[in-house]
């Protein structure tokens, strides 16, 4: 009951966020209001001339108040009606949904792995702590959180695809495509979790009921797994949460290096050229997916730690 | 003290811990022998190397603290030279103990029920949970939990600092160990709670549990413990039967321990 008060509150919560958010993409589109008009008849391949920018403006309800303008961009918008791309002529909707999922696939494998590794690193650093295990990592998790993700990737892409011919350079949507740019994405998260894990993790063992664990004839690794992870993954969850928000926007130089077909070159293509609507319709998918992934997080937290208590 | 052989007998134990270029000498030369069926109490003040001692039984010390000298026998085998994995075997099975700060040495984000479950079940692979609900309500009646099934089912932080030591108790019986090492499990208790645990260690030594008692109360030792040592500084100063020590205490701490108002004036 406690806890389905609690998601009730979050989602709550949401809402502010998205007003918020869907006012500023609206009035990225109104700071631009003169383009809007020129480029939508430029992209009819009508000349733009006093007449048919006036006629054009009375059409897309350009001089009605702002507030109304808002509310009749939003009722489409809760519909994912976000009108026509600028430059293809194609429903925007289309167009997103022709990319997303791919990005979304992307963003979810990345984070996972990212997890997937740095639990058992961590366990074993804090394990071995300040011996060759623990240092290893360090350093490894050092380099891994500062190189940069499209040199990975491009010596990943070597060191299978042409070395090794294992992975097909050519990405489709299986599998084994889908590895090579997730794991190459996650290193760097993978890093840094591994380090604040680690952290949280020799603070924990400290604590009296690690030692009453063991006194209980649990290994110390054992107590480690039992006792401790679920205690020092907490700040972890929340931290998966924000980079979600960063990768669930395209991934720009990942994408081009293993041909996958997903959103981030996409909208810089159409940031260049102003395409409003479909910059619109990409902030409004996107902060969706974000806002949706870390309201799942937000009850995979809740149903660790207990402890959460609704103000 | 006694004729019988110990069951567990510490011989010149001696923990440092190593900080910051400084020994603290902790425990440096403890020397006890543990009955079957008897309370050993050990008295001293905050910092005279109790809660160290512990756990050099159990052999749990970790950096920067290390046992450099001295042999803990559990029925004459030298605990100090078992492997971890032989260790592992022998606490909570043969040796339990109970932690001093109840609060803290329960996790709080693992129901207590959930505790009590791994107690058993890391030396019996074989438990289940249901079939151990039942003993788990007896135990924890037994240590004076009158609701058992609302506590089997709570967190820790959901539960008062006496109702977690409590729970601490109720845990160091349910694995019926040998010897039971109870580090001031009635510290944060009223005196009604205090007399009813105090009843349960006495019933465990009636079926031939040793008991080592560590307080720093010298009315709970007159009232339960058989044995006594008195330890300052990481040192035994006086030891013997409690009504040996009581009548006729030998060094000067124990009789500032025993009266210190009218010493100090
Ligand atoms: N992890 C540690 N690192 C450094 N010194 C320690 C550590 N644990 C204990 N000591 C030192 O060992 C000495 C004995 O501590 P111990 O906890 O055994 O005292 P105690 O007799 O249990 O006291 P209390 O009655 O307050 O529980 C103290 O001087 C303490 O500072
Ligand atoms: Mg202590």
């Amino acid at each position: 009951m406690k806890r389905l008060k609690l998601i009730l509150l979050r989602i709550v919560q949401i809402i502010p966020v998205l007003l918020i958010v869907t006012m500023l993409a609206f009035w990225l589109s109104n700071v631009s209001a003169g383009d809007v008009a020129n480029v939508t008849l430029q992209s009819k391949g009508i000349q733009p001339t006093e007449e048919s920018l006036a006629a054009i403006r009375e059409e897309l309800g350009l001089n009605d108040p702002l507030p109304v303008q808002y509310i009749n961009w939003l009722k489409k918008a809760c519909r994912l009606d976000f009108g026509v791309s600028f430059q293809t002529n194609r429903p925007v909707t289309e167009e997103i949904f022709s990319r997303f999922p791919a990005t979304l696939e992307l963003a979810i494998s990345a984070s996972l792995l990212a997890v997937i590794f740095a639990i058992p690193l961590a366990l074993l650093a804090t394990r071995y702590r300040d011996s060759a295990p623990d240092h290893v990592i360090r350093v490894m998790s050092s380099i891994g959180a500062t190189m940069p993700d499209f040199w990975i990737g491009l010596m990943l892409l070597y060191f299978f695809g042409v070395q090794l011919k294992i992975a097909p350079i050519v990405a489709g949507s299986k599998i084994q495509n889908i590895f090579l740019p997730a794991f190459t994405l996650s290193i760097q998260y993978a890093a840094t979790y591994t380090r604040v894990l680690r952290g949280n993790l020799v603070e924990i063992n400290r604590l009296d009921y690690i030692k009453a664990a063991r006194a209980r004839g649990l290994s110390e690794g054992g107590a480690l797994v039992k006792h401790g992870l679920k205690n020092a993954i907490l700040p972890v969850i929340t931290l998966i949460g924000v980079n979600f928000g960063k990768l669930v926007g395209g991934q720009v130089a990942i994408e081009t290096i293993f041909s996958w077909n997903g959103i981030g070159q996409f909208a810089i293509s159409c940031m260049k050229v102003k395409d409003l609507p479909v910059i619109q319709g990409y902030i409004i998918i996107v902060l969706l997916a974000y806002v949706i992934v870390n309201l799942i997080l937000d009850v995979v937290y809740m149903y660790i730690d207990p402890r959460i208590e609704v103000e | 003290m006694c004729n019988e052989e110990a069951v567990l007998a510490v011989k010149d134990l001696k923990t440092y811990f190593y900080c910051k270029g400084r020994v603290v000498k902790a425990v440096d030369g403890v020397s006890i022998d543990v009955y079957k069926g008897r309370i050993t109490a050990i008295i001293g003040g905050s910092g005279s190397g109790k809660s160290v001692m512990s756990l050099s039984i159990l052999n749990l010390i970790d950096k920067p603290g290390k046992i450099v000298d001295g042999q803990v026998l559990l029925h004459g085998k030298d605990l100090l030279k078992f492997s971890e994995k032989e260790l592992r075997g022998i606490r909570g099975r043969q040796i339990a103990m109970i932690f001093q700060e109840p609060s803290c040495a329960l996790n709080p984000v693992v129901k207590v029920k959930k505790h009590m479950y791994e107690a058993v079940r890391i030396h019996d692979k074989g438990a289940r949970m249901n079939n151990l609900l039942d003993g788990f309500r007896q135990t924890l009646l037994r240590v004076g939990l009158s609701e058992p099934d609302r506590v089997l089912e709570s967190y820790p932080f959901e539960l008062s600092g006496g109702m977690c030591q409590r729970v601490m108790v109720a845990m160091g019986l349910v694995t019926n160990a040998e010897v039971l090492i109870a580090d001031e499990p009635t510290s944060s208790l009223d005196l009604t709670t205090q007399a009813e645990i105090l009843e349960e260690l006495l019933r465990l030594k009636e079926e031939g549990m040793a008991v080592i008692l560590i307080t720093h109360d010298l009315g709970v030792v007159a009232q339960t413990a058989d044995d006594m040592y008195v330890i300052k500084d990481g040192k035994i100063v006086e030891s013997g039967t409690v009504r040996e020590v009581f009548a006729n205490p030998k060094n000067e701490y124990t009789r500032y321990l025993m009266d210190p108002i009218t010493i100090h004036n």
